[in-house]
């Protein structure tokens, strides 16, 4: 059974996903739902076996409802990210512009931001729950950092990426 | 400006929580299904259905003591509500059919076979259907096609329990099904054949 404190944290982690709370409520149930029809394992946590499912569904919703982003996540364009400009703790932003901001960044991003400020985790965790390298989670923080600062016109950031 | 900016960002996300409606539904919904991360893949469909039907019952048992009169209107929005939200977000169907017999072979985990309503109308295309729950009870979705219009609509089943829903009106009895709206939906309640029946229709979905 999944107490209180987890469906909360579940819908937290949708909503990074969504960028909105009513869809994040959807995307919620429709997880618990699933779990219910194909239980976890005895050995799986609950939570983490919801949290999958959750994270699944909403890709396959992107798929389907043609708004999957093109852009190459994996990548950096054949560019070498500078590791100390992917640190996220020294951006600033005003508390009223994150609401805003939120909603521009790419769910993955949203992703990111989850695991890092609430689950507290470092970028190899980061990479180790996300199942991708090391590399790719620098990559994508390196953009989230970008689209920040660019939106609020702070340092441009690619003096951070130099060329191989 | 803020420098602390993993603050910022887990203030922002934790300002986010199910409201109490939410949480009960979601709770409703997991008692019910007894996700506990046990080995009922193993157990099989009909160990789920008996988990379900007896969770039912002692949800039933307890709503009866701490709920013994809910208002039909009051409910009948609330099942509106849910079947709204339900209908707009048009999730996929995971059998498609337009065979009523063939999706009662696929709803094998409810304990009632969902039936064809005599007050759903005529000239509707059966699509398909998915499990879905209303007011926290395993249900049955179908979606259908109004051969007429082209219109999608969408048609909910679980069985009728008075501890749950409360007063719904039963035609056969000669009481008139409730018309209502939740976010622009059209929304048709009764009771038949011992199911709740709730069809949406209208609105632009997505």
């Amino acid at each position: 059974m999944l107490s209180e404190a987890q469906l909360q944290r579940l819908f937290r982690y949708a909503y990074s996903l969504t960028a909105n709370e009513a869809a994040a409520y959807d995307l919620l149930q429709d997880g618990l739902e699933s779990s219910l029809r194909a239980p976890p394992r005895a050995d799986c946590a609950l939570e983490s076996y919801v949290r999958r499912i959750v994270r699944n569904r909403f890709i396959d919703q992107l798929r389907r409802s043609e708004r999957f982003p093109s852009e190459p996540y994996d990548e950096t364009d054949g560019r070498l990210v500078d590791l100390n400009h992917c640190s996220l703790e020294d951006l600033a932003i005003a508390e009223l512009d994150l609401d805003a901001v939120w909603r521009l960044l790419h769910p993955f991003e949203r992703e990111i931001l989850y695991l890092w400020a609430v689950d507290d985790m470092s970028t190899r965790e980061i990479a180790e729950a996300l199942d991708v390298p090391r590399g790719t989670v620098l990559a994508r923080m390196h953009r989230l950092r970008r689209k920040i600062e660019l939106r609020h016109g702070g340092p441009d950031v690619s003096d951070g990426v130099t060329a191989p | 400006m803020n420098g602390n900016f993993r603050k910022q960002v887990r203030d922002h996300i934790e300002a986010r929580s199910l409201r109490e409606e939410q949480m009960a539904r979601l709770q409703t919904l997991l008692d019910h299904g007894k996700v506990d991360g046990s080995n009922r893949r193993a157990l099989g469909g009909a160990w789920f259905a008996a988990v379900v039907a007896s969770c039912a019952a002692v949800t039933v048992l307890v709503l009866s003591v701490v709920w013994p009169r809910i208002d039909t209107m009051e409910m009948a929005q609330r099942i509106a509500d849910e079947v709204a939200r339900n209908h707009l977000s048009a999730k996929p169907l995971e059998v498609r059919t337009d065979s009523l017999a063939e999706v009662r072979r696929y709803f094998d985990k409810l304990d009632f076979a969902p039936v064809q309503s005599e007050r759903a109308g005529t000239g509707l295309a059966l699509l398909g259907g998915r499990y879905c729950s209303l007011r926290g009870l395993s249900a049955a979705q179908l979606r259908m096609r109004d051969v007429r219009t082209g219109t999608t609509e969408t048609l909910y089943e679980t069985p009728y329990r008075t501890e749950v829903f409360g007063q719904l009106p039963q035609p056969a009895k000669g009481e008139p099904p409730i018309r209502t709206h939740a976010r622009g939906v059209e929304v048709t309640i009764w009771v038949e054949k011992g199911l709740v029946f709730a069809l949406a229709r209208g609105a632009d979905r997505d």
